[in-house]
């Protein structure tokens, strides 16, 4: 069974009415709408190239849909002056390149710049916020050492860390944890849902593993071909019949006994 | 830092001024019908004036590509600028001009190709980073053809200025020229410094860029725009002086650190400084050896540069 869209609710936050996008004459998303709460936790799941990213880079202004509206509070998205829009939402893109040796929080006070004036440094409150969000993903133990001599893991906590210091309400996160190790990858989604509990962040992440993304977001939006084949709690969306759907792979799901938690395996 | 900096300009400066193939002594020129007052006022003050200005365009400008295209190995003559800025000066050359209209022919050949690449690297709808460069390196590749080109027809003495021009050179300026280079020069390295800050945040992608509250196309135009400016500025003064707006800006990101906020208006003193220095070396260096000629100070600039670099990279790792 295909889980269809909710309607929204009160209090909605993110809106994605009919959004279509193309890259040149490729179209990546058709007739996507997707309503999103404040202080949801979603993850977004599909195959590669299905347009979870771009999903993410329009919701973050990064990018102006072709067609339909994205809106936040009910002001659409690409209009916003980038300088609020970067108060408001803050995106963590899937991997990057720094061609330069800065330290480590140079990075993650590079966060703050929405909140400084055109040309200015950073106070030192602005150097205790940062330190502060390093300390959350485990990274403030490299603060003064190049990003290019981090590990992949590692550059992608720093990474987060900026986000965080930006202070928004909204954080789009494209695979945040596909670097990591088991260990960081269960603190970040710990630490993911307690933002959203405690400072009522809305959190959008793009996720490959189906596992992690059952087991830490509250809802699960599903693409296939650039628009929402299913969307819903964990359980309702990730079945055997839309895995199969999206994935072209057979799985089995399975509940543990011990921990109540549900799994995914791939059945040979 | 920068008054460090600022201080060692100001050294650079007195040195340049002072320093020549007739040693001049400040109780001389304090004569005021004395030889010695009229070598500082009519060649050694605006040379000196015309060095540091160059070192500045080159050495800002410099590290503002390297920051506009993330790519530490950009330098000033990356993006087709002063491909057309050289094709000017050449074709003045070709056409035997007067000194004042090839600087003239030589900035409109800067501005000229300046606003082609903008245009033609826009036209795939995204003005990236790698179409910019993509542009500025075909175009510059089409002007220098065009320059050897012009060097095969022209006459032995011209070739030989053109020779010249293309190692970089300081000619014999007049105070005018200097003021002229001084506004663009300074125009753009302070609006390079304004727009520095955000010079980081588009160093980290487009991406990261927007999201941290940055207009990605206007700031890159903006760039593109002053730095441009200068470097046409530059090139139709003194030529293509190699090395220092590469080197420059790395010497000060090894000792310094990489936050642009410092490393604009740093690398824009420490160039000046080092322009000045290699230039007051290209007019003496040769002095009571038998040869009549000075030494382009492009060729000082690289012969200095390199090892000096190596060092620090050295002392660094």
């Amino acid at each position: 069974m295909i889980a269809k869209s909710r309607s929204p609710a009160a209090g909605e936050e993110i809106k994605l009415i009919e959004v279509g996008f193309s890259y040149g004459s490729s179209e990546v998303l058709r007739g996507l709408s997707l309503y999103i709460g404040r202080g949801d936790i979603v993850g977004v799941v599909g195959q590669n190239g299905a347009g979870k990213s771009t999903l993410l880079r329009i919701t973050g202004g990064a990018l102006a849909p072709s067609s339909g509206s994205a809106s936040l509070c009910g002001a659409e998205i690409s209009k916003m002056k980038a300088s609020d829009r970067a108060k408001k939402i803050a995106l963590m893109p899937q991997e990057s390149r720094i061609p330069f040796s800065y330290s480590a929080v140079e990075v993650v006070l590079a966060g703050r710049a929405p909140h400084l004036p055109a040309f200015g440094f950073e106070s030192r409150r602005d150097e205790e916020i940062a330190l502060e969000a390093m300390e959350k993903t485990d990274c403030a133990q490299f603060a003064d050492r190049p990003v290019d001599s981090l590990s992949g893991g590692e550059r992608q906590r720093v990474m987060l860390a900026r986000a965080i210091a930006q202070k928004t309400g909204v954080l789009l996160l494209d695979e945040p944890t596909a670097f990591l190790d088991i260990r960081h990858q269960a603190a970040i989604h710990a630490l993911i849902s307690k933002l959203s509990e405690e400072e009522e962040l809305t959190i959008v992440a793009a996720m490959h593993d189906l596992n992690l993304a059952a087991a830490f977001c509250r809802r699960i939006v599903m693409l296939k071909d650039g628009s929402v084949l299913a969307e819903g709690a964990p359980e309702e969306v990730l079945t055997e019949d839309t895995i199969r759907a999206v994935f072209d792979v057979n799985v089995t799901v399975g509940k543990d006994p011990a921990t109540d938690k549900f799994y995914i395996v791939p059945t040979a | 830092m920068n008054a460090l900096l600022s201080a060692l300009l100001l050294a650079a400066l007195a040195f340049g001024i002072l320093h020549g193939s007739e040693s001049v002594t400040l109780s001389e020129a304090a004569d005021p019908d004395g030889r010695a007052r009229a070598i500082l006022l009519f060649a050694r003050i605006p040379r000196a004036l015309l060095a540091a200005l160059v070192g500045m365009a080159l050495a800002s400008a410099g590290g503002a590509f390297q920051a506009l295209l993330r790519n530490p190995l950009a330098d000033p003559f990356i993006l087709g600028v002063s491909g057309g800025a050289a094709l000017g000066s050449v074709l003045g050359i070709g056409f035997s001009l007067p000194f004042e209209l090839v600087s003239v022919a030589a900035f409109a050949g800067a501005v000229l190709s300046m606003l082609s690449i903008y245009a033609v690297s826009g036209t795939r709808g995204r003005r990236d980073a790698t179409a910019l460069l993509l542009t500025g390196v075909i175009f510059n590749a089409f002007c220098f053809a065009l320059i050897l080109f012009v060097n095969a027809v022209v006459t032995m003495e011209q070739a030989y200025q053109i020779l010249f021009l293309l190692i970089g050179n300081l000619e014999v300026t007049d105070m005018g020229t200097v003021a002229i280079v001084a506004a663009f020069v300074l125009s753009g390295f302070f609006t390079l410094c304004f727009l520095s800050g955000r010079m980081n945040l588009l160093s980290l992608g487009d991406d990261e860029a927007t999201s941290l509250g940055v207009d990605v196309g206007k700031l890159r135009a903006a760039i593109f725009f002053s730095a441009s400016l200068m470097v046409g500025a530059a090139v139709a003064s003194s030529g293509l002086i190699g090395f220092v707006g590469l080197f420059i800006p790395h010497a000060v990101r090894l000792l310094f650190g990489a936050d642009h906020r410092l490393l604009i208006p740093a690398s824009g003193l420490l160039g000046a400084a080092f322009l000045v220095f290699a230039d007051a070396g290209a007019r003496t260096l040769l002095m009571n050896t038998g040869y009549a000629t000075q030494l382009p100070v492009g060729v000082i600039t690289a012969l200095v540069g390199a090892p000096l670099f190596m060092l620090l990279l050295r002392r660094r790792t």
